[in-house]
This record gives C-alpha cells, sequence and structure tokens, in this order.
C-alpha cells in the first residue's frame, strides 16, 4: 500500500491518547478491559482487510464514485448524506474535547467562541484543500511529531513515577467479560484506514495489500492501546485514574524531564497534541466534506460564476461546531461521545455489506 | 495566481487581530507563587491557613544580597477562598504555574488531607510534579526560614528535593502526583518526607529533611514517622538509594561501610505462611576505619557487615508491620500478581501483621579506598 494509508492508520492512533477515549477505556479497567482491547484490534484489523481489499479492486474511485455507478441514485444520495454528518461528528468529537483542553490549559481567559473559531481557520483550509495536499500535511504534521511522542512514552515507561506493579493490575481481571462499549471505543484506535473510502481516490496506480505490515499494524496497534490505558494506570492508581477528566494531560503532567529545555512536559505534551488533534480533523472534516459533496454541490448557488455550494457546508460546519461547543456541558460531551463510538461497529459492518453488494453487482456486469 | 493568495493572507491578518492578547497577561504583570504552605487555622471559626511564598524576580544575583520574597497569609474555610482574598492583597497576578514545593502543616494532615490534595489535583495550574511534603510544626514557619545558603527565592528547598544540589540518603522526596497515587491506592500507604527547622548558635537557620511520615488512610487514619536511620533504610528500599553508609561497630572491629551498588529484589508468597523474602547485594568500599584494614579478614568483615544490614531492615519492616503500613507496597504486589475475584486487598490485610521477614543479604567490600 501506499505509505500514506499507513500514515492515516498511525494518525489515528496517536489521536486516540488525546481526549476522552483513554477516560472512556479506563472506566471499564477492572472489567474485562484486556479482553476488549484484544477484541477490538483483532475485530479492526479483520474489518481493515475486507474494506481495503475491496478498496484495492476499483484503484482512483471513492466511494462516492462507486455508490453513484453501482447503487440506485436515491440510495447514494441518502447513503452519502449520513456518511458526511458521521464523519463531521467525528471531528467535532476531538473538537470538543481539545477546545476545553486549551481553555482549560492554554487559554483559560479565552471565550470557547473564539478558541473554536481559531481551530476552524485552519481546518477550514484544510477542508478545502485537495486530497492530495491533505495527505502532504499529514505526512508533514506526523513527521514533526511523531518522534517526540514516541520519545514522551518512552520517557514516561521508565520514569520513577512509573508503577509497572500497579500498571499490570488490569491483567489479574481477565476473567471478566470484555464490554461491547470498550471494544467499540478501541476500536477507533485501528480505524484510520476507513479513511480510504475518499483517499482511494489519489491512489491510481494498482495497490498490493501485504499480510506482513498489516500484522505489524495490529501488533503496533495493540501496544498503543495499552499504552494510552496501563500508562495512566501507572502514574495515577488504578484507584486514583478513575476521577481524572483527562487522564493522558493529567499523567504528561506528572512526567518531569530534568535536564531537557522543558522541565514540564505537560507544555510539549499540549502543543504536540494540538498539531495532532487538528490534522486529525482536518482528515476528517475533509473525508465528511467529500462525502457531502457527493450529496449535492448546490449547482444553482452561484455568484458570478462561482460555484459556492460548497461554502453551504462550510458555513454549516461552523455554525453547528460553534453552537455545539457553546452548548454542550463536559461530562454529557462524553457521554455523548461513547454513544457516538458504539455506533462504530454496526456501521461498519453495514459498510462492508454495501462493499460486497456492489463487489457482486461488478462481477455480474462483467459476466 | 498572485490575487489568489490575497485572500489567506488577508484572513490571517484579519485574525491575527484577535491574538492581542486578551488571554495572557504579560510576565511583568505576573508575580510567581513558589511555595505553597497549608495549616490548620489558630482561629477557630476557620479552618485553613494559607501561606504563600512569592518570589520577587531580580535582574542580576549579588554576593551577600538577601534573595526578596513576599509571603501572604490568609485564613479561611476553604483553600481557594483564601487564595482570592490573597489577590485583593497584591497588585500582580497570582500564577502557581512555577509552585515547586507544597509544605502541608503537621495539624492539618488528618481527614482533611484528602480536600486539600483534591484541591491541588483539580487546580490546572498546579504542577503535578510539585514535591509534597509535611512540615514538623507549621508551613509557615518552614516559608519564613531564610537559610544563608539560599541564593535565587526559594532555591534551597527546590535544589534539596530535586537532587540535583545536595544528594543524601535521608532526603526522601515525593511528586505531588506519586504521592495522589499512593494515597488513593489501596495497598500502598502514602509517605510524606517531614521538613523541619534546625537554628544553629549564630541563629542561622537551615532545613533539615531528614525523616519521613507515613501516611495510612481510611477510618483509622494515623501518621507513622521514622527516625533518620530508619528513613535511610527506608529510601533504600523503597526508592533504590545507592550511597547508604552503614557503621559496623562490635568489640574487636569498628568501621564504616559505604555502599555504591545496591541490588534489592523482594518476593512474595502466602502458602503455606505470608512470608516476604528480601534478596539484597550490595558493594562497597571502607570509608572509615578504626585500626589496621587486614586483606585477610575481608570475608570476616563482608560477615560483620550482612549481619548489620539485616538486622537494620528487619528492624524497620517489623516496624512497620506493627504499626500496619505498608509504605513499599506489599499490598500492591499481593494485589498485581494474584488472579483470585475475591476482595484480594482485604486477604492481604488479614495476612500482613502476620507475615514473616526473610532478608538474606550479600554484601562484598569492593576496595579499601585510597589506603589500605
Amino acid at each position: 500500500m501506499s505509505r500514506y494509508y499507513y500514515y492515516l492508520l498511525i494518525l489515528n492512533m496517536l489521536a486516540n491518547i488525546t481526549v476522552f477515549t483513554p477516560k472512556l477505556l479506563l472506566e471499564k479497567r477492572t472489567n474485562g478491559m484486556i479482553g476488549s482491547l484484544i477484541i477490538a484490534v483483532i475485530l479492526g484489523i479483520t474489518f481493515l482487510w475486507i474494506i481495503t481489499k475491496i478498496f484495492i479492486k476499483f484503484p482512483g474511485r471513492g466511494l462516492p464514485e462507486l455508490l453513484e455507478s453501482y447503487t440506485p441514485k436515491w440510495f447514494a444520495k441518502l447513503y452519502l448524506l449520513g456518511a458526511g454528518l458521521t464523519w463531521y461528528v467525528a471531528g467535532i468529537t476531538t473538537l470538543i474535547g481539545y477546545s476545553f483542553l486549551s481553555k482549560r490549559y492554554l487559554n483559560p481567559d479565552m471565550s470557547l467562541t473564539m478558541i473554536v473559531s481559531i481551530f476552524l481557520v485552519v481546518i477550514t483550509f484544510g477542508i478545502l484543500m485537495k486530497s492530495q495536499k491533505v495527505l502532504y500535511a499529514l505526512e508533514f504534521a506526523l513527521a514533526l511529531c511523531a518522534p517526540i511522542i514516541i520519545v514522551i512514552i518512552i520517557k514516561a515507561s521508565f520514569s520513577d513515577s512509573m508503577n509497572w506493579e500497579i500498571a499490570r493490575m488490569p491483567f489479574t481481571y481477565y476473567r471478566n467479560l470484555p464490554s461491547y462499549e470498550t471494544i467499540s471505543v478501541a476500536m477507533f484506535s485501528v480505524l484510520g484506514y476507513i479513511n480510504i473510502s475518499i483517499f482511494n481516490r489519489e491512489w491510481k496506480k494498482p495497490q498490493k495489500l501485504k499480510i506482513g505490515p498489516i500484522a505489524g499494524i495490529g501488533l503496533l496497534a495493540f501496544i498503543n492501546l495499552l499504552t494510552t490505558t496501563l500508562i495512566p494506570i501507572g502514574f495515577n492508581g488504578i484507584d486514583g485514574v478513575g476521577d481524572i477528566v483527562y487522564p493522558w494531560i493529567f499523567t504528561s503532567d506528572s512526567i518531569r524531564m530534568e535536564f531537557f529545555f522543558l522541565e514540564r512536559v505537560f507544555i510539549m505534551f499540549l502543543l504536540l497534541y494540538l498539531v495532532i488533534s487538528l490534522i486529525s480533523m482536518v482528515i476528517h472534516w475533509h473525508v465528511g466534506f467529500q462525502f457531502l459533496m457527493g450529496f449535492s454541490t448546490f449547482p444553482f448557488i452561484k455568484w458570478k460564476k462561482h460555484q459556492l455550494g460548497k461554502y453551504v457546508y462550510i458555513a454549516f460546519f461552523w455554525i453547528a461546531s460553534i453552537q455545539i461547543v457553546n452548548r454542550i456541558p463536559e461530562f454529557q460531551a462524553i457521554s455523548f461521545i461513547k454513544l457516538y463510538l458504539s455506533l462504530i461497529i454496526p456501521y461498519i459492518t453495514f459498510m462492508v455489506l454495501l462493499l460486497f453488494f456492489i463487489v457482486r453487482k461488478v462481477k455480474k456486469n462483467e459476466a | 495566481m498572485r490575487h489568489k493568495l490575497h485572500y489567506p493572507l488577508l484572513i490571517i491578518i484579519f485574525m491575527s487581530g484577535l491574538l492581542t492578547g486578551c488571554g495572557f497577561k504579560d510576565i511583568d504583570k505576573r508575580i510567581f507563587v513558589t511555595n505553597i504552605g497549608i495549616d490548620r487555622s489558630t482561629d477557630e471559626k476557620e479552618l485553613y491557613k494559607v501561606t504563600l511564598r512569592l518570589a520577587i524576580p531580580s535582574g542580576n544575583i549579588k554576593q551577600g544580597q538577601d534573595q526578596e520574597y513576599v509571603l501572604l497569609v490568609e485564613d479561611n474555610m476553604t483553600i481557594s477562598h483564601a487564595v482570592r482574598k490573597m489577590k485583593s492583597e497584591i497588585d500582580k497576578e497570582l500564577d502557581f504555574a512555577h509552585a515547586k514545593v507544597i509544605i502541608l502543616g503537621e495539624d492539618v494532615v488528618d481527614e482533611n488531607l484528602y480536600d486539600i490534595i483534591d484541591w491541588l489535583a483539580r487546580r490546572r495550574d498546579i504542577q503535578k510534579i510539585a514535591w509534597i511534603t509535611m512540615a514538623k510544626g507549621t508551613a509557615e514557619d518552614i516559608l519564613k526560614a531564610r537559610p544563608k545558603s539560599e541564593r535565587l527565592a526559594s532555591e534551597a528547598l527546590i535544589n534539596i528535593f530535586d537532587k540535583i544540589g545536595t544528594e543524601s540518603p535521608y532526603i526522601h522526596s515525593e511528586y505531588f502526583s506519586e504521592f495522589r497515587r499512593d494515597l488513593y491506592e489501596k495497598g500502598i500507604d502514602a509517605v510524606f518526607p517531614v521538613i523541619d527547622l534546625k537554628k544553629s548558635e549564630d541563629k542561622n537557620e537551615t532545613y533539615s529533611i531528614n525523616k519521613v511520615a507515613i501516611y495510612r488512610a481510611g477510618e483509622e487514619w494515623k501518621v507513622v514517622n521514622l527516625d533518620p536511620e530508619e528513613t535511610r533504610i527506608f529510601n533504600m528500599l523503597k526508592d533504590f538509594e545507592q550511597n547508604v553508609g552503614f557503621v559496623i561497630d562490635t568489640e574487636k572491629e569498628k568501621f564504616l561501610y559505604a555502599t555504591d551498588i545496591i541490588k534489592i529484589k523482594y518476593k512474595l508468597t502466602d502458602q503455606p505462611k505470608p512470608k516476604i523474602t528480601y534478596d539484597i547485594m550490595m558493594q562497597g568500599i571502607l570509608e572509615e576505619k578504626e585500626g589496621v584494614f587486614k586483606q585477610e579478614k575481608v570475608k570476616q568483615y563482608n560477615k560483620l557487615i550482612e549481619q548489620e544490614v539485616k538486622k537494620q531492615i528487619e528492624d524497620l519492616l517489623n516496624k512497620l508491620k506493627e504499626e500496619n503500613v505498608d509504605p513499599i507496597g506489599f499490598g500492591v504486589r499481593y494485589k498485581s500478581t494474584r488472579f483470585t475475584q475475591e476482595d484480594r486487598i482485604e486477604k492481604w490485610n488479614r495476612l500482613y501483621p502476620d507475615v514473616l521477614f526473610d532478608i538474606k543479604v550479600k554484601a562484598m567490600i569492593k576496595s579499601s579506598g585510597v589506603t589500605e
């Protein structure tokens, strides 16, 4: 596969740590969490394999094009509208989390509207960029941040404050049954491949999906999920981690680098994750925007030959985001995101069925 | 192509107008809190007495000049309200982001400890890598002290706990986040370093930090104090302090053994009887010796050291057991290695009073120092 495909996967794993996922996973830390993580990775990799395998049969074509060619028009439109909104919500979960975070830690005196607007300006540029340029931006952001994030994670694992005896305690609860909620939350970290439904347009040459790298991705995802959950437990205790709203931010504030240009890892961590969250929002909303453009481009809205249909969506993104972020309290946001993430598995199952249907139709047409 | 670039540029210029700094206060409008002290209020109506030490920045450090700082003291029912009142007493914004040392008075460490820890954890601007310590007496007295060796405001306390300045096996330093974890975690008890003031005859004050206090949480909370010699052994077992000295004083031989390397491992078994087996390997040098050092007697010396170390460790562990506190975290070890579904920690609490300690020490004199 193209290296950008792997970037998409890695981005989701990194973005995983940012906001609410660790909290949602840690809720079940004494309740079959480890089992859920294993199931989530296996399930996620299976879906990854099926969906990617189908998409590489259609080089250069994204999901909107496939739907247009092989499904009824009303269905394609409806599906694209739904998918567009789903991806929009995926982006807004990060936006909610990170704007609360910036309000609390970076800019306590600034209004939420202002914080969100500043994010939105950057993201809007990202949305309107060409898909290929978005991938370039992604590569750049990862090259910038990933090494330092890896250093921080390694530093955290070997820190004196990290108590591995407490951190391994979730393993002792292996007999408890895994829960559906935790599986679906953990699945998010192996969900990056799903953006192939738009970015497949950029991969015009035939691609090959090899089992080796994907097995590596599976292992990486599992390690990533373990660090996401076990490091906060080791730093804050299996009994003390429960009431922390942002376990990873709190943990990064407990790591100290004595001989580095910043003593508080926390400051560095916030800025790194600002980049990761922004690029993650750009990817989600870029894909969502492309789906919506597939739904309708509003060809009748124009001004002096300029097509203005896409700005309808941008306006919607702005207004809805500012309204949602201003109105939703933090703890409700968490339960809302939990609900949203629990819909991942049904959604992907539906998508797989749809893709199978398309493949069958293609075979019929050929025959 | 050229005019296309104008739109993003215009927007960026427009947006930069929003960044005029309404969210930020400049550094000359801020004053930095370097230490937070919390005591029990002497006023009966109030609960806490909060003391903040604020550093006054100065451009150049002159020799013999006293470092300037301001102390703010306020009594109130809640800590946040006390801080709020203090804000009305000073012209600058109080900035907690550089509060490196948190000192709690002896009296305030009781049921209220949880409320204080909660406040410190909840505040976004207080570092979780600040050091926490308990004052012998009141935190206010500690913060009023001015040790002469201090060159920058509150530098002394930071150097002590950081172990970048002085390094001593008697000093135990504890990050706030570690303290909070051990306080909430069942199976391990939280540990305070205890800070005390020492006055010499010429009225020079110095800090002395050579004791620890163990806080046992729960209904029957209590604070167990260790004396300096116990603290030294405790630091060796808990923080893997490497440079510990042992005095061997028998009728025939008298010398001081200073360790370079200590490796500590322990095993915990509960069948048939609860037992903790310590495996300790140490290497070191002779630092002080009365009489002549004889090479052929090294094995005998090693034996003497082993006996002495074993005795000291056993005494400490048995004291902890009798007081029923567990700062080293045997309970956590038990919890993390047993896979039974019943309440492990309650089972461990029943086992702990009967636990036996088996200490195996292997000491080695690597060298006799510069002279034989």
